[in-house]
């Protein structure tokens, strides 16, 4: 039994991103990240905490990024899952900002 | 089988599932809140020898249980890559090797925990430890279902229960969004549990 898919975005081919690429960006990312606190912690780097940290969330969020973009397919699909996907995801920004204050 | 063309012109089975990690986003945003705002509360001397339970995280073993969980991302976009290309042989190669670096994964967080409870003796009884065991734990419980899920996947890729092929593959699809989902709130916790 056969079963016959209607999805126009997903119909249209895209040319495989480069997913290596991505994932030693990743990597590095992570690399970087890990290597910048161990320093941290042992007094190589002096910087300010808050630096750090905002360096961090940067990376992290680089990252996390990059996988809803390539490994997600958000970039090439319908903009239609990026707006159900980012809705929640603005709203957790605006709770996490209410957070701060 | 024909189905009817659904009116947004997407596949039913991937828009659920973007549905589904859009509920998760919240889900998984509220429990990071509750460690944000209350891992921090615990009176001094609550944990043994050192000032606060971060201190207790194993950072270097994190980093590279962080970088097992990227490299499953990976083998996964590339078994739907295969499967796409029609390279059936090379498609279970990559499920196979996911599901070895999903059970490791939680391997090395089954051991992190041991380490913390057993040995640091960081328990359910600080605000840290509470709210670390949780969402982490969380993390760990969605990791735990990808695999069970890819497990159904691999039957199916071997020929049990039909299988997949370069026009049939948006059950892999659909597993890849959620295990990616999973890999990115791993890549947010990594900072915002274990460095910040």
């Amino acid at each position: 039994m056969t079963v016959q898919h209607h999805d126009k975005t997903d119909k249209k081919a895209h040319k495989h991103p480069n997913y290596l690429g991505v994932f030693l960006a990743l990597a590095m990312l992570t690399a970087i990240i890990t290597a910048t606190e161990l320093m941290a912690e042992a007094g190589v780097i002096t910087w300010p905490r808050p630096v750090l940290n905002s360096a961090y969330l940067a990376m992290s969020i680089t990252k996390a990024v990059l996988v809803a973009m390539f490994y997600m397919h958000l970039k090439f699909d319908s903009f239609l899952y990026t707006v159900l996907f980012g809705l929640p995801v603005l709203f957790a920004v605006v709770f996490f900002a209410l957070l701060l204050i | 089988m024909i189905h009817p063309p659904p009116s947004l012109g997407l596949d039913n089975r991937k828009f659920g599932m973007w549905g589904f990690l859009a509920s998760e986003v919240l889900f998984f945003s509220v429990l990071i809140a509750n460690f944000l705002v209350l891992s921090k509360l615990d009176p001094p001397g609550s944990f043994h020898g050192v000032e606060t339970g971060r201190e207790l995280l194993n950072i270097p073993l994190t980093a590279f249980n962080t970088f097992v969980l990227l490299t499953s991302s990976f083998t996964v976009v590339l078994a739907l890559q295969f499967i796409q290309e029609g390279k059936q042989f090379l498609f279970r190669v990559a499920l196979l090797v996911t599901l070895a670096f999903g059970a490791f994964f939680i391997g090395v967080q089954a051991y992190e925990y041991y380490v913390l409870a057993v040995v640091e003796g960081l328990g359910y009884d600080t605000l840290f430890g509470a709210t670390f065991y949780t969402l982490t734990g969380f993390h760990g419980f969605h990791v735990f279902i990808g695999l069970c899920w890819l497990t159904i996947l691999l039957f199916k890729a071997f020929g049990v229960m039909g299988g997949f092929s370069r026009k049939d593959n948006m059950g892999v699809e659909v597993f890849g969004l959620y295990w990616h989902f999973v890999d990115i709130v791993w890549l947010l916790l990594f900072s915002l549990v274990y460095l910040i």
